[in-house]
């Protein structure tokens, strides 16, 4: 008697057990799998540290390096500030392009010291230099136009233009030692069926310089390209939302022969950012369980892993009053965060600490 | 000599049943207790329960199917351990259960990427930790009330 209720104790709790693990481990798989949007928030990854005033809404964060903090500004596009990352030191550089008769409309700061570029992808032109004088030589000129460039080492960029013939996004590699400078990736960049390729396929561009990885992640949709320094696919993955497909309807205004945005578009990913092997993506959708005052109330970023194309975690960063975040950079120890006019850091914390440590000695790993 | 014996056995006996028979009604009694709370304030918090099962690491994407099965088995265990009909499998079914929850805390606190914020969590004021030896203990009690339970006609369990 006694012993047969211990056997089917026993038995019981055996199938209890394997039950609870399975269910763990489906849901680990479920949450993987596109089109569920579940977030997971961990305790406290970043702790608010520190608020800069830094008087205008026109800074954007052009590089980091061993501490320092350079940010490009759109309004001024030759001064450079330079601030610590406690926050407590700046120091404004101005930089001294080549003399040229160019008009440049839209220059963009990139700073990957010793190196800095400056670049202007309507003229279009590429200047450079070393950050110890600030003076920067003309490196290209009038070879393709281009909407965003990130540098990958001191003579090769990532850069996305447009076809000539349909205007359609295109992502391309560009070394200035090679005879053949601009290698043009077509297949990267992929156009919905029913998009116009330039809208539907609009996103970010990023370099990661410790996985030496080409990521862009799109806008309107829910999914991202990986791509090696050579602009060869890796995979495409996607971001947790439901979003697969670009929700954007565009006019075309015949008058000035014009395309515009009909209605205003679904942005799913906003802005994004890198560090070690995690991808940090600024998504403006509600997961399934978020918390609607905290989510209406800060801007949440979801954390992936490059390598493996896995979601990792999310973290929320409080708005500042209604604005959100509109441009943010993470290092391994620090997130940087641009609102309005004001400069914050946080402080990363044990767990999301420990993903980029993994990460860290993965890629160290893997090279 | 040996009458005497015998009689006294047979006081020790029924001592002995009456022992366990305390016994069992206490552990069906705190089983009671235990579930009927349980599901009771998940009920009244429904859907900050739900968000916490689908915050936590794991379970997360099943949250919805699972909040109303384990409000139900609760409830419904809690039922069935007031019949003596039904309180050995009462008995086995809430044993099960509490392994699960067990299970669950233990892979959480040793496996999971994290350990979830338990600010507002299922017994509020209970760490991790002191919840896996509370589990522990009621699975003792669990076993104990499935041994002293009386032998059964139909001993199918």
């Amino acid at each position: 008697m006694t012993i047969k209720r211990v056997i089917v104790l026993g038995l019981l709790a055996f199938f209890s057990a394997t039950t609870t693990i399975g269910l763990y481990l489906l849901s680990k798989d479920l949450i993987q799998t596109e089109g569920t949007f579940i977030r997971s928030f961990p305790p406290h990854p970043a702790e608010f540290d520190k608020q800069l005033d830094i008087h205008y809404n026109s800074y954007y964060f052009a590089g980091y390096d061993k501490g320092i903090l350079y940010l490009g500004n759109y309004t001024a596009p030759l001064v450079v500030t330079a601030i610590d990352t406690s926050l407590i030191y700046s120091q404004e550089y101005r930089i001294q392009p080549e003399s040229s008769n160019f008009t440049f409309k839209s220059l963009q700061l990139r700073v990957n010291p010793p190196y800095f570029y400056l670049s202007d992808g309507t003229v279009p032109c590429i200047y450079g230099g070393k950050i110890n004088n600030w003076k920067a030589g003309l490196l290209m000129s009038d070879l393709a136009y281009f909407t965003l460039l990130e540098p990958v080492d001191s003579t090769r960029f990532v850069l996305r233009s447009n076809k000539s013939n349909t205007g359609e996004n295109i992502l391309g590699t560009f070394d200035l030692r090679k005879e053949d400078k601009l290698k043009l990736a077509e297949n990267l960049l992929e156009k919905q069926s029913d998009g116009d390729g330039i809208f539907d396929t609009d996103g970010t561009l990023l370099y990661s310089k410790a996985t030496s990885k080409i990521i862009y992640v799109y806008h309107y949709r829910n999914q991202f390209v990986v791509a090696d320094k050579q602009a060869k696919l890796l995979y495409r993955g996607h971001t947790i939302d439901t979003t697969t497909k670009a929700q954007i309807k565009v006019a075309h205004i015949e008058k000035g022969n014009q395309l515009k945005m009909y209605a205003p578009p679904l942005t799913v990913n906003a802005h994004t950012a890198i560090c070690e092997d995690l991808l940090f993506i600024h998504s403006t959708l509600r997961g399934k369980y978020d918390n609607i005052k905290h989510w209406s109330n800060a801007s949440t970023i979801d954390v992936y892993n490059v390598t493996s194309g896995d979601y990792v975690m999310s973290f929320y960063i409080p708005k500042l009053k209604d604005a959100s975040l509109r441009n943010f950079i993470v290092t391994p120890t620090q997130i940087f965060v641009l609102i309005e006019n004001q400069l914050m850091s946080y402080t990363i914390s044990n767990t999301l600490q420990k993903e980029l440590l993994k990460a860290k000695r993965n890629t160290a790993l893997n090279q | 000599m040996s009458f005497a014996l015998v009689e006294h056995k047979t006081r020790d006996m029924r001592f002995l049943a009456l022992f366990k028979k305390v016994i069992i009604e206490l552990v069906c009694l705190s089983y009671i207790l235990l579930f009927v709370y349980a599901a009771t304030s998940k009920l009244i918090d429904y859907e900050n329960f739900t968000v916490q099962l689908g915050q936590s690491p794991m379970l997360s994407a099943l949250a919805e199917w699972i909040a109303p099965i384990i409000l139900v088995s609760e409830f419904l265990l809690s039922i069935l351990l007031l019949f003596p009909k039904y309180r050995l499998f009462a008995l086995y079914a809430a044993f099960s259960l509490m392994v699960m929850f067990t299970t669950y805390i233990s892979i959480i606190l040793h496996y999971a990427s994290y350990v979830p914020c338990s600010c507002g969590g299922i017994l509020e004021k209970m760490g991790w930790s002191e919840h896996l030896y509370f589990n522990i203990f009621f699975i003792l009690l669990a076993i104990t009330g499935v041994l002293f339970y009386p032998p059964t006609q139909k001993s199918v369990i």
